[in-house]
């Protein structure tokens, strides 16, 4: 009898046992989680707004991009309608270089709408709002943006908890200039260095 | 030993430190438990140390005291995964009080458990790491690491394009990165599901918590350095002098299995920052990753980041053969 | 109870009496036990890293010597067996030395696992009950259950068989026989559970294989006797404790069995690492041919792998192995080739390289050297005080003569 027992028990132990954790996970962990924990606190302050992809699986969130541009509505310098500003022309937008693909296939216009610089504008000329700037980028990018949506790309605000707020490409790309800078490590560790010396 | 306890008694009326803090009594008023017998053994030399101790600094006597009681509950305490939860709560106030009378500064230690329905998963975009380190100086700063020997849980190995043997890799470069023709991998505790080091641990120390963190008990681990014998990733890290992080720079914001500061001579390994995963914040690495490489969430979640990227590119684990089954996964663009 | 008290009185004044060489040989370990004993409290204060110990190679002379020190305290059992279960006569004047010399290899085990804690302090949780005791699962568990038993067993059975000698009277053999058939067994039980200490760890590949255990046995086969043999043409030089030629001559036959499969395994070993090296074998290639220009331990495996190679030899001609110099000669040698290629030449590559191909070497500190020095002393000490109040109950001289 407890023989069998054991055998019964060693069985049911194998079963599960031999089952690496992604085959785990699809045959027993398929149904949405009710969250114990959230990162609400952690966004307070943070306004965010829905993405808008129309084929997203689920809901979420990008901080909202217009409440932390400084020069935000245009019309603080552009006055007059169009885009002659009024006071010194000259040094506004002055750091502005374009390193972003060719000449040949983009330059200011791509994106910006001469006549409204508050929005954005799609390659076939549909309004984009500055919150929803990565529905602009995500036209040529469509690997990244695909695997942004995933999760595979970009970074989570506040933590892995729920609300899901990602942050929108122009959070890490400057979107003027969109590559990483190389640079030195932040750190080198000399103990190891003379561990390795020895 | 009646002696002992004669002198214990009447020590505590002379220095006046029979107020409700007193420590020797609560020894022997406290029901007495499995550990019980080895606490009075002790006892002796302890009440000897404390008579010579009040009668020699008469200003900071009650203080000492009270301190050297903490330390003696502090030494005689069990393993932190078979402590009732009064248990746990009672040593935490030990420790903060401790603190409190060592560096005259607070530090706060959680004892929060493992959240339902939450087991840790984490994936690196080996095609995204470009080398900063951003990574391992938070992860230092978070987790309070021996700054005098330079722990460092997470390494960074720079790999030659064309191949990923990390006997040819270099995991302490100083040049400008990313270097051409070279990709970066970061390693550090994989948080196993089927954990090695936790199987050969003679006092269970170390063990594999409900959302699927290896932890340690930094007050029951003996150093027997098994655990670091058993690691095939190089998950794990010891104490070999004492270590020493600035008071100012230590982060008070603690979990007892996680970040609050350790002795020499045990071991010590990444947490997955238990004292900010269990609030639902990322881990240090992850929050200071510049370029996104590291991804972490919750693998029992379908919608989760970490599954879609599980399910949606491809991805690999280190060593696989050997059936520790990683929770940490690597994957490229 | 008074009995046993006047037995440990007689016998530690039979530990005192001895001539000028003998207080100096005494006097000489109780120098280094105290030397080792200051080196062990600098490496109590600053910690493990005194020693020449690192992340990358956590475990150095301390855990090489217990390792080798497991198999001197089984090989014991060559002599208990024939003694006491085959009634080989031959046997029994060495048997109470073979034991006596497993105690001390014992405790010299037991001290070399406690200075390498980083917490000595917390040494209790170990302890079954009052601590946590991963038993089953930890093979270090198993380790201290296997050589806290083996200890008691090696003390318990020759106090009998002193105690019951002292007394006057002629041991019951159905008292100790069961007790000798359970350490025949346990000895080989320690020596197993050493080798599965290592052998279990998928981490080191250089540790992880079949042979480890089988190839622990018959290296300790070897050493151990030939350590015996040593001790005891010292003894019968040196006291009047007669032992007969045939019984070092059948104890030399073991060893030279012992010693001749230890080696068949070592060749089928490194067939296994050599003929195509994978990337499991860079410790052995470390080991053999050093790696990334490091190759501090080179000369010692071949040294050991000579060493070795020249006693098993001797040992292998009739002619060499009947005389006595030679075969004091080849057992030496075997000792100490045993120890280099167990102890050194075992534990220390199998954490180079690192999980992640990193070549940092290990060279002991001064500090490690003290305490292990210490704690050799501290053996032989406990050995010659063992030995001293054995041989007189042995030879009748020491009676107990009532109040």
């Amino acid at each position: 009898m407890v023989c069998l027992i054991l055998v019964l028990a060693a069985c049911g132990h194998h079963e599960d046992a031999h089952l690496s954790v992604p085959q785990k996970l699809k045959k027993e962990a398929n149904q949405p989680v009710k969250y114990t924990v959230d990162v609400e606190d952690q966004l307070a302050g943070i306004k965010k707004v829905l993405v808008q992809l129309g084929d997203s699986l689920e809901d979420f969130y990008v901080p909202a991009r217009t409440t932390q541009l400084k020069s935000f509505p245009c019309s603080n310098c552009h006055t007059d309608t169009g885009l002659k500003p009024t006071g010194k022309p000259e040094k506004a937008h002055w750091d502005v270089h374009l390193e972003h693909a060719s000449i040949q296939t983009m330059e200011c216009q791509t994106c910006h709408d001469v006549s409204n610089p508050e929005q954005l504008l799609s390659i076939t000329g549909k309004a984009i709002s500055l919150d929803h700037s990565y529905q602009l980028c995500g036209q040529c990018h469509s690997e990244q943006i695909k695997d942004w949506k995933g999760g595979a790309h970009g970074k989570r605000k506040a933590g892995w908890a729920p609300p899901r707020v990602v942050n929108t490409c122009v959070e890490c790309h400057n979107p003027h200039k969109p590559a990483f800078e190389p640079r030195w490590p932040a750190r080198l560790n000399t103990q190891s260095l003379k561990q390795d010396k020895e | 030993m009646e002696n002992s306890k004669n002198q214990a008694h009447s020590c505590g009326g002379q220095c006046s430190c029979g107020s409700k803090k007193d420590g020797v009594n609560q020894v022997f008023e406290k029901k007495s438990d499995r550990r019980g017998m080895l606490k009075q053994l002790g006892l002796g030399f302890f009440t000897a140390a404390a008579a010579v101790n009040s009668s020699c600094s008469v200003t900071s006597g009650e203080d000492s005291k009270a301190k050297a009681d903490m330390n003696w509950e502090e030494y005689f305490k069990g393993n932190y995964k078979l402590m009732s939860k009064e248990e746990r709560l009672e040593t935490i106030g030990r420790l903060e009080r401790l603190y409190e009378v060592n560096n005259g500064t607070k530090i706060n230690v959680s004892s929060k458990d493992a959240h339902q329905d939450v087991l840790y998963g984490y994936a690196f975009n080996i095609s995204k790491c470009q080398g900063y380190m951003d990574c391992i100086n938070a992860c230092v700063q978070e987790n309070n690491q021996d700054r005098s020997s330079e722990m460092q849980y997470i390494r960074i190995h720079e790999h030659q394009n064309g191949q990923m043997n990390f006997e040819n890799a270099d995991d302490n470069f100083f040049h400008e990165v990313p270097a051409s023709g070279h990709f970066y991998m970061g390693t550090q505790c994989y948080h196993c599901e089927n954990p090695p080091c936790v199987e050969v641990c003679p006092v269970e120390a170390t063990w594999k918590e409900k959302d699927g963190i290896v932890v340690i008990d930094y007050d029951w681990c003996i150093g027997c350095r098994y655990c670091m014998a058993a690691c095939p990733y190089d998950g794990r890290r010891f104490n070999w002098n004492e270590p020493q992080v600035p008071e100012q720079e230590v982060n008070k914001d603690q979990h007892y299995l996680g970040n609050r500061l350790r002795k020499k001579g045990v071991m010590e390994k990444c947490t997955f920052c238990v004292q900010r995963s269990r609030s639902g914040k990322n881990p240090a690495c992850v929050e200071a990753c510049p370029t996104g490489a590291r991804i972490f969430g919750n693998l029992l979640d379908p919608e989760s980041e970490i599954r879609w990227v599980l399910e949606n590119k491809k991805v690999f684990r280190l060593k696989e053969d050997l059936g520790t089954e990683p929770k940490f996964w690597y994957f490229m663009d | 109870m008074k009995i046993f008290l006047h037995l440990i009185k007689d016998g530690l004044g039979a530990a005192l009496i001895g001539g000028k060489r003998y207080h100096f040989w005494m006097g000489a370990l109780t120098l280094l036990m105290l030397f080792g004993a200051f080196c062990y409290s600098v490496q109590l204060q600053e910690g493990l890293a005194v020693t020449g110990m690192s992340d990358r190679v956590s475990w150095g002379l301390y855990i090489s010597n217990f390792t080798f020190l497991v198999g001197v305290a089984a090989a014991a059992v060559m002599l208990v067996l024939p003694t006491y279960v085959l009634k080989d006569t031959d046997f029994s004047r060495a048997v109470l030395i073979g034991e006596g010399l497993a105690v001390a290899a014992l405790v010299m085990c037991l001290a070399f696992v406690v200075v390498d804690l980083g917490g000595p302090a917390r040494a209790w949780h170990l302890i079954p009950v009052i601590g946590t005791f991963n038993w089953p699962n930890s093979m270090l568990a198993w380790d201290v259950l296997v050589l806290n038993g083996y200890l008691f067993i090696n003390i318990t059975i020759p106090m009998y068989i002193l105690y019951t000698r002292y007394r006057g009277k002629t041991p019951d053999k159905r008292i100790y026989i069961p007790g000798v058939l359970i350490s025949v067994f346990w000895a080989v039980g320690i020596h197993m559970v050493t080798a599965f200490l290592y052998a279990g760890l998928p981490a080191r590949p250089f540790w992880n294989n079949a042979l480890l255990g089988p190839r622990f046995l018959a290296s300790a086969f070897a050493a151990g006797p030939a350590l015996i043999i040593l001790v005891l043409e010292v003894i019968r030089k040196y006291t009047e404790y007669s032992i007969a030629d045939t019984t070092i001559r059948k104890i030399s036959m073991v060893v030279t069995v012992a010693a001749q499969i230890n080696l068949i395994m070592l060749f089928s070993e490194l067939f296994k690492e050599f003929y195509f090296p994978t990337h499991h074998s860079s410790s052995a290639v470390y080991l053999y041919f050093g790696l990334d220009g490091k190759n501090a331990l080179t000369p010692w495996v071949y040294t050991a792998l000579v060493l070795n190679i020249v006693g098993t030899g001797i040992l292998t001609l009739n002619s060499l192995r009947k005389n006595f110099k030679w075969l004091s000669l080849a057992c030496i040698l075997l000792f100490i080739g045993i120890w280099i290629d167990k102890g050194m030449g075992l534990i220390i590559p199998g954490f180079i390289p690192g999980p992640w191909g990193k070549v940092v070497e290990y060279a002991p500190s001064w500090v490690e050297i003290g305490v292990t020095l210490g704690v050799w002393a501290m053996g032989c000490f406990v050995f010659t005080v063992l030995v001293k109040a054995a041989i007189p109950i042995e030879t009748g001289k020491m009676r107990y003569k009532g109040s």
